[in-house]
């Protein structure tokens, strides 16, 4: 209790000499105009203070203590307080005496120096505080040793990007013949071909100039997809000839009932596309060259197939930095899905401010506690009673109950049941903000696009949605620095065993082992990834200002 | 929708003198707040099962989900038993209390001190003219996407040590060694300085919608920029400063990183809950009250105070 006590005393002290200091610091600006050599010797008697404080502590000028009749100095505070303010204060007043300038240019400096006292803290604290360690810990990336204070180097990254655990290439051939990936690549096909149908229906444009823009898109996308598979395969071929890598994407692309249900699927879209315009030609007017994206089908399908392809190649790349990104892409993706998915449903539904409640809650937890929380629904016992929930409906559809985190036979999927917390977490905030701005679109928007006749699914594509797409861009960007950070969660389940770890957990086991060096190299990796999403931060901001 | 749609009594009429096909159509009317009903279930079992739990007993816990507490022939089952035995001294880890009342100290300074100074700042930027001072704003306010683990080994260092500044022979001392180290000032310290760009950025954001006329009329009269801050624009933006509160406020009880770099002991209860996840395992009767213990208090913060919370997430992020 002594201990919060102090705590409270020392910030009601703190908080009341910051009070004064800046209290005098605006009585001080207050005299510029009126009392011009003021000004000069309160600001010279301040830096006469800390001079004396500098020169003392330095040894440098150490004047002998003397005992003053109630206080009994200590050594070399004479000095501080009492030489240094009083010479420099005189020195300031002469000064401002002599040289003092003419009215204009006093009120000029008044309002120069009255922002300081405003922005000066802060800007004083953000420096010292966030810019200046990080210039530092950038600097002590690049030097050698255990602490950091070895010669100028590139030895920490090397180390990072030389350990296949932390990063690797291995495996980029296994994309390709990923289900995954094969199943994404159909539905990005179907999305394209979607959008290009969605045109024609709309627009009613020429079947030859679309329809050349569309053979030529897909013929762009089949080479390059085909480029990549031929380098993967071939990468896949040297690591290990003795497997043939076209073999198994024949294989599985054969035996997947899936990816022959999307063959099937689209093959018979193609045709019914194809079809309408054989038999209707009057569908075809003047012509255009977009695609339109802003369809249900094309953008869900794009959408469902590029989060797949991401899903592919980062859940077969199974190196710690890959592993960073795929957490970006599957909790920032999937909570911003879920917050708009909720945001529109709690927007038809009237006891929608205890619903969101609810959802939003887990915000306010602690993610060491939902770390526990979630351990106990994962739970799997050796018996036949379950106490986790997840493997009691496991059980109880009659599958095998299995260990979510540890068992090393649900590498890499044992990453998804902790995305899973961090998805518990964050999709109440993507809803709350996004629900905002859906009930800020003006209503007779949405009324005149019902009025002309759109169902309620456009309304949401294409009326709702774009005006919203700022709002869902700062979701998007506000999860990605978010998650790039991810930490707590993966300590407090794993601690990054069995291929669960990420860039800041890896920094925090560094600086707890004093690999200062190699720590900070982590943590600069941290920053490169998140310096796209600061910069763009950056640009918005100053767009905002203007 | 709610001013178009009859009172449900007559909706109630209307439906059960329509044909089936029709029926069938109403019911998938409301089929927005069965899926979101049923979701803010799934969202809600999760913590719903650890309340349960953390008043089992330990027998029952360990042999039977928590769902079978809910029938009430194991109503028997309930006991405070596991929460005593949390207050319990032990060896190893920080005591509740005690890790509570660290909490407390470290973030009563972490929620109070950026307020002050960042609505300082705020007014600053908003109202005060001065050359940069769009440059100086986005460079602040840019920081709000620095990763934290930039700072930490730097500020660890400066805690520890003090700064110095080499010159051949003579070493220029810059910090202090106050004695930082391992004390809850280094961790709200290492809070306010992440607080910071937040809570300028909130404020900034409010103070500068402030009507303009007031200010100039205020400006008019005499007042000079302090009296105006102090009487005009701080109790104005009283709504912008519960929203940082709140938010500083459950991010610096939350936090697990920062303390665990900053302090070997005198733990607060985020760190306590790992230490006793790694100690005691699977004693999950520690682990369940513990957990809720941890919960209590944001939740109370976050229900009583939701709207504040609500109102700073929304700051900035939703153009109108």
């Amino acid at each position: 209790m002594g201990k919060l006590i102090s705590t409270i005393v020392s910030v009601a002290v703190g908080l009341g000499a910051a009070a004064g200091l800046f209290i005098g610091f605006n009585r001080l600006v207050d005299q510029a105009r009126p009392r011009w050599p003021i000004l000069t010797s309160g600001f010279a008697a301040v830096f006469g203070i800390l001079a004396g404080a500098i020169l003392q502590h330095n040894d440098i000028l150490r004047t002998p203590s003397i005992d003053l009749l109630i206080w009994d100095a200590p050594e070399g505070a004479f000095t501080t307080l009492l030489v240094g303010p009083i010479v420099f204060g005189v020195l300031g007043y002469l000064f401002g005496k002599a040289v003092t300038p003419n009215l204009e240019s006093r009120t000029h400096w008044e309002g120069r120096l009255r922002p300081i006292g405003f922005v000066g803290p802060a800007v004083l604290f953000v420096t010292f505080g966030l810019v200046v360690p990080s210039l530092r810990t950038i600097l002590v990336s690049f030097r050698d040793g255990k602490r950091g204070d070895g010669d100028y180097t590139l030895a920490q990254y090397d180390r990072i990007f030389s350990d296949d655990d932390l990063w690797t290439m291995e495996g980029f051939g296994d994309i390709f013949t990923s289900r995954l990936f094969i199943v994404g690549l159909f539905a990005i096909v179907f999305a394209v071909i979607a959008a290009w149908a969605s045109t024609q229906r709309f627009h009613g444009t020429s079947q030859s100039g679309s329809a050349t823009l569309v053979m030529r898109l897909l013929g762009g996308g089949v080479v390059l997809v085909a480029g990549l598979a031929v380098i993967g395969f071939a990468e896949a071929v040297a690591r290990d000839p003795n497997r043939s890598s076209v073999y198994d994407a024949l294989t599985v692309l054969v035996s997947s009932r899936v990816t022959l249900a999307v063959v099937v699927i689209t093959a018979a879209l193609l045709i019914l596309v194809w079809l309408y315009f054989k038999v209707r030609p009057d569908a075809v007017a003047e012509e255009t060259t977009e695609l339109d994206w802003s369809s249900p089908i094309s953008s869900l399908t794009i959408v469902f197939g590029i989060i797949l392809l991401l899903f592919a190649a980062l859940s077969t790349m199974q190196a710690l930095i890959w592993n960073n990104l795929w957490w970006v892409v599957t909790v920032a993706g999937l909570s911003t899905v879920l917050g708009l998915l909720l945001a529109m449903l709690a927007d038809r539904v009237k006891s929608e401010k205890y619903a969101k409640t609810m959802i939003f809650m887990p915000m306010a937890i602690s993610m060491v506690g939902a770390a526990v929380i979630w351990d106990y629904m994962y739970n799997v016992q050796p018996g036949d009673t379950q106490i986790g929930v997840l493997n009691a409906i496991i059980q109880g559809l009659g599958f095998e109950a299995r260990g979510f985190f540890i068992n090393s036979s649900a590498i890499p999927w044992n990453n998804v049941s902790i995305m899973v917390i961090m998805i518990w977490i964050q999709t109440g905030f993507a809803m709350v903000v996004l629900s905002a701005a859906i009930k800020s679109v003006p209503d007779e928007l949405l009324e005149a696009a019902r009025v002309d006749g759109a169902k309620e699914v456009q309304v949401f594509w294409r009326v709702i949605v774009p005006q919203i797409t700022a709002t869902i861009l700062v979701v998007l960007t506000t999860l990605i620095i978010i998650v790039m950070k991810v930490f707590d969660l993966v300590k407090a389940t794993t601690n990054g065993a069995n291929r669960t770890d990420v860039l800041a957990n890896a920094m925090f086991n560094q600086l707890r082992d004093g690999n200062f060096a190699l720590s900070s190299a982590f943590a600069v990796l941290i920053f490169v990834l998140t310096l796209p999403v600061m910069i763009y931060n950056i640009r918005r901001t100053q767009r905002d200002l203007r | 929708m709610a001013d178009s749609s009859p009172t449900p009594e007559h909706e109630a009429l209307a439906t059960m003198s329509q044909p089936v096909g029709k029926r069938l159509k109403s019911a998938f009317s409301n089929l927005p707040a069965w899926v979101l009903w049923g979701i803010v279930i799934l969202w809600t079992v999760p913590t719903f099962g650890l309340f349960v739990s953390s008043f089992r007993e330990v027998g029952a816990i360990n042999t039977s989900g928590w769902w079978t507490a809910l029938s009430p022939t194991n109503w028997s089952d309930f006991t405070f038993e596991n929460y005593t035995e949390l207050f319990e001294e032990r060896a190893g880890v920080e005591t509740i209390p005690g890790a509570t009342l660290n909490s407390l100290a470290i973030v009563i300074p972490a929620t109070i001190i950026p307020i002050a100074i960042a609505a300082i700042a705020a007014y600053g930027f908003a109202w005060i003219d001065f050359r940069g001072r769009n440059w100086l704003f986005v460079a602040t306010v840019s920081m709000l996407a620095l990763p934290n683990q930039m700072t930490f080994i730097p500020l660890l260092q400066l805690f520890n040590n003090g700064a110095h500044l080499t010159f051949g022979s003579q070493t220029f001392v810059l910090f202090p060694d106050l004695g930082l180290a391992n004390t809850p000032a280094a961790v709200w310290l290492t809070h306010i300085a992440f607080g910071l760009p937040l809570a300028i950025f909130l404020l900034h954001n409010y103070m500068s919608q402030l009507p303009k006329d007031i200010f100039e009329a205020a400006r008019i009269d005499g007042a000079n920029h302090f009296t105006i801050f102090w009487r005009l624009a701080l109790p104005l933006s009283r709504p912008a400063l519960a929203a940082f509160a709140v938010f500083q406020f459950l991010w610096a009880w939350n936090d697990f990183l920062v303390a665990s770099i900053f302090l070997r002991d005198n733990e607060p209860l985020t760190v306590t809950l790992v230490n006793m996840v790694g100690q005691f395992g699977d004693d999950f009767q520690l682990l369940f009250p513990a957990a809720f213990v941890i919960m209590v208090l944001p939740l109370v913060v976050f229900f009583a105070l939701q709207k504040h919370f609500v109102r700073g997430l929304l700051a900035g992020s939703v153009k109108g």
